[in-house]
């Protein structure tokens, strides 16, 4: 038995068939898994300018080389397709417990090829592939499908990941749902499902790999738990979750705000991780095989939503809802999240389109009037979103059409059609190159680089040294997600950890040269991906108001001159022409 | 005079409590031998920094504020080793619209919030 299956399963959804095909031992090797599996199978298998909702676009899910294996943090799944959002690169990872019965139905990767003609669920284990009709399932939301599914299939060890109505109706920007609350958030791979009519997927199975040097795991296992029992990041994680950021964001003037006019929110407590665990019950919660419980299962207990209950709301959740739309009431953020949730969305860009109707509706700028602050109408405008009614079938083309459409690509902050998450690249500049060059649209998970900027491993407001820093984070958590490992370990697992990590696993001895080389590899295809579908240095960079207007009285700004030389740095220790694209080879 | 050496005179020097009296008697007898100090002139008055700890980083001193006095030329790094506060738990700290660097010298009213490693999605 070896650390992969070598098995790729390929799903031809027009024809109810499939086939197994192998996956040479070299591509594992060279890309270990996850990101780099995912991004190389995308380049091959997904011809260049396609329409992404068309039947010639495919979905690929991939395990990482930690997933199946004992290792905390290894329950994350990966998804890859072209993006509807960017008409670029897309991929999307989430927790919960999918991951674990992803891999046990004996395959590294699983590819979605053509369209149904009719709405399907796909239940697929190492035996079989079977395809159900979900004609009963179209039009439910992402709770009751998962639900439903799950109790026709029947099976103890099964999980299932959903699309909700936003999916169905090729919202650019819907998500792919599990366990309720978990989010495959980003690059609208919903959408890209709803287009195949694929509702749900269930797998299970009773495959599994071997890890090739097991006490070294378990060794380096042990010292994770020593050291992550007193660590401050992973307390505060237990205790608060990411809503800890509420507070630090704004401490270090960075939380944006008033769509992205702020960095600082006058009324930041009341939507703080403490204002959280005295007001609401919260319990922490945990994917499987993780101590660090990061997730808090919160439930409302006074109020209009009383007793509504989810996992979150995250940071990001309540960075757009509480910070852009200046909602500073957390049993209303929950209750936006759980409605983005329900319809299946992604809460980072769903939040930033409210915003920004509100900010162009307060400046005149479009006949729709929705008051900073108004729960109901930003309610309204998601349902609206997902079912393509009225103001809502412009938004949900996504931020890119609905700017152009508008006029307000001046007003719209975007990075190749995606928002970015709640970290200012103006009190930030390495947030910002991190936004720039990163090849889904402005992701902050490519580094997380706002940690070595808060922590003052580097001056947060130089420009030096920013490009190398940043490609050392994003190569090393480039890595963890070849392993689909959850980043939230990224304290505990510096390199000489990570190459432990490889090498318990794999038995492959790949110090941090290798490793970057290797990440470097897959950083280098995404763009080769984005290239093929013309995309050029013109789209490295920020929305224009990040340059125009700076934060904090002024105190805080980014110029173009800075990110270009950011950019540029960036570029050359990737080893890219000076136009940024590696030269495109076939193949 | 330094902090260190007026705490080091004390006749109740920190070393000196057990670790069965608790946090909360620890923190008493700081306090006491603070204010004793000011009372003998070994710490100038003026000289206070308020630190807002922010979680897990109370825990190290079992309150989420701490009023400190300390003499000149302290650096924030040293009220942290002081203090018994891992500067390699602490993410970052700020003043006002500033962040600040562990070798920061602390200046008269100063009032820190200190974070631990930041953790976001």
């Amino acid at each position: 038995m070896k650390w992969y299956y070598g098995k790729l399963l390929r799903v031809n959804l027009a024809e109810k068939s499939y086939t197994v095909d192998e996956i040479p031992e070299e591509l594992f090797t060279n890309y270990l898994g996850g990101r780099g599996l995912g991004s190389y199978l995308l380049l091959e298998h997904v011809q260049a300018d396609i329409d992404p909702l068309s039947e010639e676009n495919k979905v690929i899910f991939t395990n990482g080389f930690t997933t199946g294996t004992s290792m905390f943090g290894s329950s994350r799944y990966a998804v890859f397709s072209k993006s509807p959002q960017t008409g670029l690169f897309g991929e999307a990872t989430s927790g919960g417990k999918v991951a674990p019965a992803l891999h046990s139905t004996g395959y590294d990767a699983i590819i979605l090829e053509g369209a149904s003609a009719a709405p399907v669920y796909l239940e697929i284990n190492d035996r079989e592939v079977i395809f159900h009709s979900a004609e009963h399932l179209w039009g439910k939301e992402t709770y009751e499908t998962e639900d439903t599914v799950l109790r026709e299939v029947n099976t103890p060890k099964a999980q299932a990941v959903v699309i909700g109505p936003a999916g169905e109706n090729l919202v650019s920007f819907a998500c792919i749902e599990n366990n309720y609350w978990h989010s495959a958030g980003r690059s609208g791979i919903g959408a890209v499902l709803g287009s195949k009519k694929v509702k749900a997927l269930v797998f299970y199975g009773e495959s599994k790999t071997s890890v090739v040097n097991p006490e070294l795991l378990q060794e380096l296992m042990k010292e994770m738990a020593a050291t992550g029992k007193d660590h401050a990041g992973v307390k505060a994680y237990r205790r608060l979750g990411t809503t800890q950021m509420v507070a630090a964001m704004n401490a270090a003037k960075a939380f944006p705000n008033r769509y992205w006019r702020d960095a600082y929110y006058s009324h930041w407590e009341k939507i703080s991780g403490e204002t959280l665990l005295e007001n609401f019950e919260v319990k922490p919660t945990a994917c499987p095989k993780c101590f660090i419980s990061c997730s808090k299962k919160t439930t409302v207990k006074t109020g209009r939503h009383k007793g509504l209950t989810i996992e979150g709301p995250e940071y990001e959740t309540i960075f757009v809802f509480g910070g852009l739309c200046l909602i500073p009431e957390l049993d209303e953020i929950i209750y936006l999240n759980d409605l983005c949730d329900r319809l299946g969305m992604d809460t980072i860009t769903a939040g930033n389109l409210i915003g920004l109707v509100m900010e162009a509706g307060q400046l005149g700028r479009i006949p729709v009037k929705l008051e900073y602050g108004d729960v109901e109408g930003a309610a309204q405008l998601l349902r609206d979103i997902a079912d393509r009614r009225g103001v809502g079938q412009v938004l949900a083309r996504g931020i890119k059409e609905a700017a152009k459409e508008w006029g307000l690509e001046d007003l719209a902050i975007h990075v190749k059609g995606m928002e970015p998450a709640g970290y200012d690249p103006r009190p930030l500049k390495g947030m910002g190159l991190a936004y720039a060059t990163s090849s889904r649209g402005a992701c902050h998970l490519r580094a997380s680089f706002y940690k070595p900027e808060l922590s003052g491993m580097i001056d947060r407001k130089t420009t030096q040294g920013k490009a190398e820093m940043l490609i050392d984070w994003e190569n090393r958590l480039t890595i963890f997600n070849t392993g689909t490992l959850c980043q939230f370990f990224r304290d505990l697992l510096e390199w000489p950890n990570v190459e432990r990590l490889v090498y318990a696993i794999t038995g492959l001895e790949y110090h941090k040269d290798k490793l970057s080389e290797i990440a470097n590899q897959i950083v280098t295809n995404t763009r080769i991906f984005n290239a093929r579908e013309g995309a050029t240095k013109q789209e490295d960079t920020l929305p224009p108001r990040f340059f125009k207007e700076p934060v904090n009285n002024g105190q805080d700004r980014i110029t173009v001159e800075e990110l270009q030389f950011m950019v540029d740095e960036y570029y050359k220790l990737r080893g890219w022409d000076d136009s940024g694209y590696p030269v495109h080879e076939e193949g | 005079m330094t902090l260190e050496a007026s705490f080091g005179t004390s006749k109740i020097g920190a070393d000196n409590i057990g670790v069965n009296c608790g946090t909360m008697l620890y923190n008493e007898v700081k306090q006491f031998r603070i204010n004793h100090s000011i009372a003998e002139g070994k710490i100038k008055m003026e000289n206070q920094v308020t630190l807002k700890l922010n979680y897990p980083l109370n825990e190290y001193v079992a309150q989420n504020e701490l009023k400190l006095q300390f003499s000149e030329g302290t650096t924030l790094g040293d009220l942290f080793l002081k203090e018994g506060i891992p500067s390699d738990s602490v993410g970052f700290a700020v003043l006002n619209d500033t962040m600040l660097h562990l070798n920061y010298r602390l200046q008269n009213g100063d009032f820190i919030r200190v974070f631990p490693l930041v953790n976001g999605g």
